[in-house]
């Protein structure tokens, strides 16, 4: 798969790197806001987009509709350290995977691949 | 002033390990990753795989310590689906119980995550097997709409105030702090668990001796 990396700590993006590179992905980008995942997406057309949700500037519930506009085939899975029933309610409506950051790969590689 | 009652001092507590928890998470997953990842590489090296097996440590401890503060945006994330509670239940008794024998009645399946279902019994099996003593029995049986499971162990009988107070977080009886190591959380995460998939934890005496843990879910 060739997943682009949304995340604003450049530490949870390493991680990411490392983990999608040693479970055979092609890591083709990685961003640290919504906008900068759009522009990401416009110019690498991954196949599935690592989300987080709480970041400045442009948030994930802002960027996912645009990037499902921009790019309806495109796969995405939020990637969040908690989630309240806010935000288990909303991604299930809205038919995205949500991951809870862990330092355990194997969740969230169960989602990219599913 | 408000004056501080007992509701409000543990509402106050649940805030501060939600705000210092949310805020450690990130960071301690973070170091747990990249442990891992180290290993992967390092695996041979005695200081890699110490540094990984104590950042992995450390990771289920925030979020154990966020689970029994009944901090539900930690709760694993899957759908509800049809789990035989009763193979569950002896499936995580021979991964902890280290061979006692365990005698097994009924049938029970619940309507229920299955990460949630195998932590909560999990957790209610090392309870048992920490503070109770032979002879054990579980039980799975339907009623309704709920499933029940009891899991009953032997051993000297634990006094009222014990068993109101088991299932909060850091409670430790006298005996227990005694003669085995541990915060006093593993009751109050199954308490967490298993009421944010809608069902209930109990403790009760045994009939003759020991004690009953009691875990209800939804039917499946």
């Amino acid at each position: 798969m060739r997943v682009l990396v949304v995340d604003d700590e450049p530490d949870v993006r390493l991680l990411l790197r490392l983990q999608l590179e040693r479970a055979g992905h092609e890591v083709t980008g990685e961003a640290g806001d919504g906008q900068e995942a759009i522009d990401a997406c416009a110019e690498a057309a991954p196949d599935v987009v690592i989300l987080d949700l709480l970041m400045p500037r442009m948030n994930g519930f802002e960027a996912i509709p645009r990037l499902r506009t921009a790019h309806p085939d495109l796969r995405i899975v939020a990637y969040t350290a908690v989630a309240g029933d806010f935000v288990r309610n909303e991604m299930q409506r809205l038919g995205i995977p949500l991951v809870l950051k862990t330092g355990n790969f194997g969740p969230l590689q169960a989602a990219i691949e599913s | 002033m408000a004056t501080t009652g007992g509701a409000d001092v543990d509402l106050l507590r649940r805030r501060v390990l939600n705000v210092v928890g949310h805020e450690l998470r990130t960071p301690v997953s973070t170091v747990r990753g990249l442990a891992d990842e180290l290993a992967a590489r390092y695996g041979d090296d005695d200081l890699v795989e110490a540094l990984a097996r104590n950042a992995r440590r450390l990771d289920r401890l925030v979020d154990d310590l966020l689970l029994a503060a009944a901090v539900g945006t930690v709760v694993p994330v899957a759908e509800a689906t049809d789990v035989d509670v009763v193979a569950a239940a002896v499936a995580a008794w021979e991964r902890r119980a280290g061979g006692i024998p365990l005698a097994v009645a009924g049938e029970a399946v619940a309507r229920a995550r299955l990460p949630v279902v195998v932590k909560v019994l999990d957790m209610v099996v090392d309870n048992a097997i920490v503070h109770g003593e032979p002879p054990y029995t579980l039980t799975g049986s339907t009623h309704g709409d709920c499933v029940v499971i009891e899991l009953a162990n032997g051993g000297a009988p634990i006094s009222d105030a014990d068993l109101e107070l088991a299932i909060e977080a850091f409670y430790r009886s006298e005996r227990g702090v005694t003669n085995a190591p541990g915060l006093g959380l593993g009751l109050a995460i199954a308490n967490t668990l298993v009421t944010a998939d809608g069902g209930t934890l109990s403790l009760r005496p045994g009939d003759s001796s020991g004690v009953v843990a009691r875990v209800e879910l939804p039917a499946g």
